[in-house]
């Protein structure tokens, strides 16, 4: 019933969200009630929860649950924080409308079931994309949205359709294994705009999208991706020849992601376009667990999952508060950003400790692991490699932070704390901000005295009440404010990276779809009584079975060296 | 005996054929949502009515998402791009192929629901291979149709919840399509963009002195001269300034017009500044002195071409009619 409370709100809140829209402030109190109200209701999603309709079966666990309110809470504070950076108005509504997709599809113990569901909850992307329609990036992001949408569709119902365990009438049956898995990459790749098909990303980043950037980014790939993890092992864990080379196609892909990414990030100078770059790099984790194809690999990239889900929006939260507070996102305007806004520098130090970790820390561990699991032994200097790679487009923003402030720095308030004093507004030394608030203060203050200046000149100055100092201080001090919920944000990234909220817990516990990812026997097929997963850690009752056609030859049951999860050299036939 | 399916499959290709060779949008729409409602159809056992509902009702409500889209007038569809005699041998051989090829041995669902799936797949290639972004949703829809058609021939029957998943794809599909189709003022910009972007020859218009004496009234003609801060501009940006005018509604002199200066040049692509949080009208808080408005360039062909007042226009009155005919524009008759 929790998980029903929690799809209702998702689609009533979307719905509602949508119908107000002409109502700017009823809008915006709808999405973010509703925002809250999911929150809640994934927060209190009971563990053990099951719902029946037809012939499926809708789940719970606690994982599922877990990542639900990870990407309620990072949606709500989004939309908090966007109230002062700039109300994303079509956030909220695509928010909630893939979260209503995500919750089903990791709640769903059919496969097709959850898959058309995960592929339905990336279409919200285009509400986000919608924006740029009028200009002339419209026809090309509408295009790459729907080419995407396209490819994510075909995807899907080939997972689907293999993971059903149909009787292929070919000889070689790991062909259509590998094909899907390919699909399944390809898939996942272009949604999360990995190397090659990072365009699309790029020119979102260009289009003053802001705080939307982390629907397409981030909370639509986690999900596809959660899903397209779940059942990974399961099912792709075979040897064959066509599954070796598809794997090696996938991790030539995320090498080059985890490589160029992180160079885009370094040689781009806005910082909207080095938040993609750096959200571009970090799926390529995504793809290491993918070609991973191992039960071991499956708790840290859960862990990773959730991990990246919010450090990376508290990164794209930390830019749109960036360009907010001092009207620029270019970084050379943006020398000395550090001097002026403190509390978002060392926002963007957490959210670099939450994404990289440091040597034995659980995120920093299952980095390691999905490394070591995805890529052969030789390539996995790729993963220091990547940390290095991060650490230095983090440390260029903070180093450009430490340099003396241009005029555009200068000028913005930054978010140090401010209280309201009297000024004239030829005060030079006042900011700007503060002869606007004055300004507005004289305009209030009901009771003047007269006082003179220093050539003598009566000067009426306004005699104030202590709740119009608060108010201006509220008023003026809303850098800070938006700074410490950036702050606060990349805090809960960092808790949950480290294992804390319980995260390390439900992340070994999995989806729905994990258990039920072992198809069902099949009487019309041949058993062929592999079972590629005979690590110690492999769950009996996971462990695949593949039915084969009947005219098609066993395979033969691989050696504990060709196991993929033994040693992840032997995936790749190397 | 025919099967329902047969019919309905039937049905599905042309819907399918209808949906990508048309050109007005809204017999596109029609034919989509002939194919996704016969879709529902072509399954044996058929599925349950509830679940058929959900189908149909998903159907209906993505067929008015995109005729929504189509009756804004922003879609100019070019059709199919070979024809529909070729898009219906193409379904059709598709088709074929489907009743005969058995890539699943034994097959969970009916043939014709392969058939059908293959052909809509073998339709959906053409749009998704363009740039039009209203064929390129149809073409997507197309390619969700077929596969569904697919799994429930290799996978059999399919749940009520997979059809109620289907559903909600399909509208989220034409929810983003509809969404996605740019605008009418976006075409226009990118096609000024395309053309402004090649340099133009600077034509200087004929002395008024020279052009022909008319016996009869003439209207108000627009004059385009280019001035010197027009051909700055042009030295400085590949874009064309604009130049605009409009005569004023009197006797034009037989002087040479002065030059006119131009009035909203228009300005290289500006990155989009950083979104700030809008005031409110009714905030009497509102602390933050709000910043004047930043002159907007103007990049369409309407706005370009409607007139414009400035600032030291001063209003003048409608001329009045006269019977007196115009003076000569070119010195004494």
């Amino acid at each position: 019933m929790t998980l029903i409370t929690f799809l209702l709100i998702c689609v009533a809140g979307m719905l509602l969200t949508l119908l107000t829209m002409p109502f700017a402030r009823l809008s915006r109190l709808v999405a973010l009630g509703s925002l809250a109200g999911a929150l809640a209701a994934a927060v209190l999603l009971n563990p053990n929860d099951s719902v029946t309709l037809g012939e499926v079966t809708l789940a719970t666990t606690w994982f599922g649950g877990f990542f639900l309110s990870a990407l309620a809470a990072s949606s709500l504070l989004l939309c908090v924080i966007g109230l002062a950076t700039g109300w994303p108005e079509r956030l909220a509504p695509a928010a909630l409308a893939t979260m209503a997709g995500v919750g089903v599809a990791i709640s769903s113990t059919d496969p097709t079931v959850a898959l058309i569901a995960a592929a339905a909850a990336t279409a919200p992307a285009a509400l986000v994309a919608s924006r740029v329609r009028s200009t002339p990036l419209g026809t090309t992001v509408g295009v790459a949205e729907l080419r995407t949408l396209a490819l994510v569709v075909s995807a899907s119902v080939l997972a689907a359709v293999t993971i059903l365990n149909t009787n292929w009438n070919s000889d070689d049956p790991t062909f259509v294994l590998a094909l899907a898995f390919l699909v399944v990459a390809a898939a996942v790749a272009v949604r999360s705009g990995a190397v090659p098909f990072h365009v699309p990303a790029a020119l979102l980043s260009r289009s003053g999208e802001g705080l939307g950037l982390v629907l397409s980014l981030v909370w639509i790939p986690t999900g596809f991706g959660l899903i397209a993890l779940s059942w990974n092992a399961s099912i792709f864990g075979v040897p064959g020849d066509w599954l070796d080379r598809a794997v090696v196609v996938v991790q030539m892909v995320a090498i080059a992601t985890l490589i160029l990414g992180a160079v885009g990030a370094m040689l781009h100078d806005e910082i909207e376009e080095i938040v993609v770059y750096s959200i571009v790099q970090d799926t390529g984790f995504i793809l290491l667990a993918l070609t991973a194809r191992s039960e071991d690999a499956a708790q840290p990239a859960r862990l990773w999952l959730l991990a990246f889900v919010i450090a990376k929006s508290a990164l794209v939260a930390w830019a749109a508060t960036a360009s907010w507070a001092f009207e620029s996102s270019n970084l050379g305007e943006l020398r000395g950003w550090l001097r002026r806004a403190p509390i978002l520098g060392i926002a963007l130090v957490v959210i670099v400790a939450a994404t990289l970790g440091w040597p034995g820390s659980p995120v920093f561990e299952a980095r390691g692991t999905l490394v070591g699991l995805g890529l052969p032994d030789p390539l996995h200097f790729i993963g220091t490699a990547a940390i290095l790679l991060s650490l230095a487009y983090y440390a260029r923003l903070l180093a450009v932070g430490l340099l003396t402030p241009t005029e555009t720095v200068r000028r913005a308030g930054g978010d140090w704390p401010h209280w309201p004093h009297l000024a004239r507004e030829t005060d030079e030394s006042a900011s700007p901000d503060a002869v606007a608030v004055l300004a507005n203060l004289a305009e209030l203050g009901d009771e003047t005295s007269a006082s003179d200046d220093d050539e003598g000149v009566p000067h009426r100055r306004p005699k104030l009440y202590l709740r119009h100092r608060l108010t201006a201080a509220w008023r003026l001090n809303r850098p800070l404010q938006t700074s410490l919920l950036v702050l606060g944000t990349a805090t809960i990234a960092a808790i949950v990276a480290f294992g804390g909220f319980g995260a390390s817990d439900a992340s070994q516990s999995g989806i729905t779809l994990d258990d039920a990812a072992a198809p069902p026997p099949n009487p019309s097929g041949l058993d062929n009584g592999s079972q590629p997963t005979d690590t110690p850690s492999a769950e009996p009752t996971a462990a695949p079975t593949l039915q084969l056609a009947p005219s098609a030859p066993p395979l033969a049951s691989p050696s504990p060296s060709e196991s993929p999860s033994a040693t992840p050299t032997a995936t790749t036939g190397n | 005996m025919l099967d329902a399916a047969v019919f309905a499959a039937v049905a599905v290709v042309l819907g399918g054929v209808v949906a990508a060779s048309a050109r007005d949008g809204r017999v596109v729409v029609l034919g989509l949502m002939l194919a996704a409602v016969a879709a529902s159809l072509v399954a044996s056992p058929l599925p349950g009515s509830l679940a058929v509902t959900a189908r149909i009702l998903g159907a209906m409500l993505a067929a008015y998402l995109l005729w929504a889209a189509a009756g804004s007038g922003s879609i100019n569809s070019a059709g199919s791009a070979i024809g529909l005699v070729a898009e219906a041998a193409v379904a059709v051989a598709a088709f074929a192929v489907g009743l005969a090829m058995r890539p699943v041995d034994p097959l969970a669902g009916p043939v014709e629901a392969q058939a059908a799936g293959l052909s809509l797949i073998a339709l959906a290639i053409v749009p998704l291979a363009g740039r039009d972004v209203f064929r390129m949703g149809v073409g997507v829809t197309l390619l969700t149709l077929g596969s569904s058609l697919l799994v429930g021939a290799w996978s059999g029957p399919t749940p009520p919840l997979e059809q109620l998943a289907m559903a909600a794809l399909l509208v989220g599909i034409a929810g983003a399509t509809s969404l996605l189709i740019p605008s009418v003022e976006a075409v226009e910009v990118a096609a000024d963009y395309v053309v402004e972007s090649t340099p133009e020859p600077v034509v200087a218009p004929r002395p008024v002195a020279a052009r022909p004496v008319a016996a009869r009234p003439v209207a108000p003609l627009p004059v385009a001269v280019p001035t010197k801060s027009d051909a700055a501009e042009r030295a400085g940006t590949p874009r064309v300034a604009a130049v605009q005018a409009v005569a004023a509604p009197k006797p034009m002199p037989a002087e040479t017009p002065k030059p006119i200066q131009p009035i909203l040049p228009i300005e290289p692509e500006r990155r989009p500044r950083p979104m700030t949080a809008e005031p409110e009208a009714d905030d009497w808080l509102a602390w933050e002195a709000p910043a004047p408005e930043p002159a907007q360039p103007v990049t369409t062909h309407s706005a370009r071409r409607a007139p414009v007042k400035r600032l030291n226009d001063v209003e003048k009155p409608p001329p009045k009619k006269s019977t007196r005919s115009r003076p000569h524009l070119g010195g004494k008759p």
